[in-house]
């Protein structure tokens, strides 16, 4: 670099003394704060807090808590503190707390910007749910934990639309009821009510519900399920899951799982605890059903050597070994796979030097959760754990190898590992 | 090597390795989209930048002009601010006017990654610091009407940070 002095003038005139930076620069500087940075930040001036308030990458980073067993009436200072702001809040979280049916005359101010809303352990009606709501109107994402059984009548239904809504977690399924036909584009249902046994009634409102979601809706999870239900759910044309998720309890055996793997073929994310074991031909039939699997938890009561190929190319691995009172071998033997980044093995016997192979074959692996496993050696163990040079995180849970676990906690300091788990 | 000529506000001249000076994506859009031709001599007038401050940028561009891209990041969460390379942290130990300076000066190139890491210097000034310690950082008045910022300490007190 050269530089030539100009014709005209060799004065370098001072930069001005009052640097003031935009307010594009600003926000710039404020989006590296957490929370706690940005509360600070926004009491210092006018234009700071306006910065904030006007970007809802900011304003997200701030949920609204009000105190667990207050009662959020109109007058109540909480209430009163948020209804008078100009404040755009996205996050708000009501976990024990008392609305009262007087909800909707402070609720717009709040429910303007919305767009994520935790009710947890609140006692309302259906009314006052429907009320929040319907004065939500850019919610995209519903959690709703009642927590308890308490009575939780239904008859309204809701006559709006949340047409920005993507994420739907209950777990009452009678609200499942009050709210069909108002989620128009839900990507994710998750139901997580485990309190009273499947009934005509639960599987009829789940069908229902689906149904008039199936255009849009990429995953379920369900915390109860029956066959019927799952080859109902299958079967609906317009829908192609990516993602399923059973755990609970489930009424279903392994042919329906594999029927409803024909049928939602293009899933990705399978993750089913509520069957309690698949056999070595069930895994490999639904292997072959999903050929864009991704993440697969199951429990296994038997696999054969050459294990099933689906093993060798998902990305995140969980098997648990269905067995109570010995281990269920399991031999990785020669196998590659580039894609794994999180394995996780609880209740196998794994040969010796099989997964020392193994691992140093699939090197992108990020994180090891192993539960009750017998390793016939342990240095192989250890060896495969030092060669992993993305490890991230390494659990170990009562696991029985033949050598000291001392020598895997010291020699494992000098990798990557950041978090080392053992007990 | 290919060179071109830029031009600050103050009128001083700097012959530049044409491969620094797209580090700016205001001179790449001028070479390549506008298409003025570095070969006629001419120099690129950069109205807004002083020389003082150019100087200073072209030091950083030329250490950075073989960096990789940088990986996406996620615009949700807070960013790191841990890790400016010791390089850049001893290049911007400036005084505070000359690194809105250089922030300035940075935001009319169009140097992504320079305004990246001093936007990150800046929030180290203010991370740890109360509002009042802010405030005497940079020199803001507290222009707020009566009891406003009370209200917005009292909104801020009921949001608390969650683990997403």
């Amino acid at each position: 670099m050269i530089a030539s002095a100009p014709a005209k003038s060799c004065a370098i005139k001072p930069a001005s003394p009052e640097v003031q930076l935009p307010a594009e620069l600003w926000e710039k500087v404020l989006l590296n704060l957490n929370t706690y940075q940005l509360a600070q930040a926004r009491a210092t001036c006018r234009q700071w807090n306006e910065i904030v308030r006007r970007s809802p990458v900011l304003m997200n980073r701030f949920v609204v808590h009000f105190p667990q067993r207050s009662s959020l009436e109109p007058e109540a200072e909480s209430v009163r503190v948020f209804a008078g702001s100009k404040a755009r809040y996205s996050r708000v979280v009501l976990d024990s707390v008392n609305i009262t049916e007087q909800v909707d005359r402070w609720w717009p101010v709040l429910g303007r910007e919305l767009r994520t809303l935790t009710v947890e352990g609140c006692r309302v009606s259906t009314e006052t749910v429907l009320k929040i709501l319907s004065l939500s109107p850019k919610l995209e994402r519903f959690t709703f934990r009642c927590g308890s059984e308490h009575d939780f009548r239904s008859g309204s239904v809701a006559d709006f639309k949340l047409g920005k809504l993507e994420v739907l977690r209950l777990d009452r399924i009678e609200l499942l009821e009050v709210l069909r036909g108002c989620c128009p584009g839900l990507r994710l249902l998750k139901l997580e009510d485990g309190f009273k046994p499947i009934s005509e009634g639960y599987e009829r409102t789940v069908l229902e519900f689906v149904e008039t979601v199936q255009d849009t809706l990429e995953g379920i999870k369900l915390e109860q399920v029956s066959a019927f239900l799952l080859e109902k759910i299958a079967s609906l044309s317009r829908l192609h899951l990516q993602r399923i998720s059973l755990e609970g309890s489930g009424q279903y055996g392994e042919q329906d799982l594999i029927e409803f793997s024909r049928l939602q073929g293009s899933i990705q994310h399978f993750n089913v605890t509520s069957l309690e074991a698949i056999s070595d031909a069930g895994l490999r039939a639904i292997g072959t059903n999903l050929p864009n699997l991704k993440r697969l938890k199951i429990s296994l009561r038997e696999v054969s050597t050459p294990l099933p190929p689906v093993l060798f190319a998902v990305e995140c691995l969980a098997i648990r070994s269905s067995r109570t009172f010995n281990h269920l071998q399991i031999d990785f033997g020669g196998h590659i796979n580039y894609n794994l980044r999180k394995i996780t093995l609880a209740g196998m016997r794994i040969p010796r030097n099989s997964l020392l192979r193994h691992m140093i074959d699939s090197r992108n692996i990020r994180t090891i959760h192993f539960e009750r496993n017998f390793f016939e050696s342990g240095s192989c163990l250890f060896e495969a754990v030092r060669s992993l040079k993305y490890l991230e995180s390494l659990t170990l849970e009562g696991i029985n190898v033949d050598r000291t676990m001392d020598c895997l906690s010291e020699r494992s300091t000098d990798s990557n590992v950041r978090r080392l788990h053992l007990s | 090597m290919s060179t071109i000529k830029l031009e600050t506000s103050d009128g001083v001249k700097f012959t530049v390795k044409t491969q620094v000076a797209k580090c700016s994506g205001t001179i790449r859009t001028m070479l390549e989209d506008i298409g003025i031709n570095p070969q006629d001599g001419e120099a690129i007038p950069l109205s807004n930048v002083h020389s003082t401050i150019l100087q200073k940028i072209l030091v950083w561009a030329e250490h950075h002009v073989d960096d990789p891209e940088p990986p996406r990041e996620d615009a949700d969460a807070a960013k790191r601010t841990d890790d400016i390379c010791s390089w850049d942290e001893d290049f911007l130990k400036v005084d505070q006017r000359t690194l809105f300076d250089v922030m300035l000066a940075a935001n009319y190139l169009d140097m992504k990654q320079l305004i990246a890491v001093c936007c990150k210097t800046v929030a180290n000034m203010i991370k740890g610091k109360t509002a009042d310690q802010i405030r005497r950082t940079f020199n803001i008045e507290n222009d707020f009407p009566p009891g406003e910022e009370d209200k917005i300490r009292l909104r801020n007190q009921f949001c608390e940070e969650r683990s997403r």
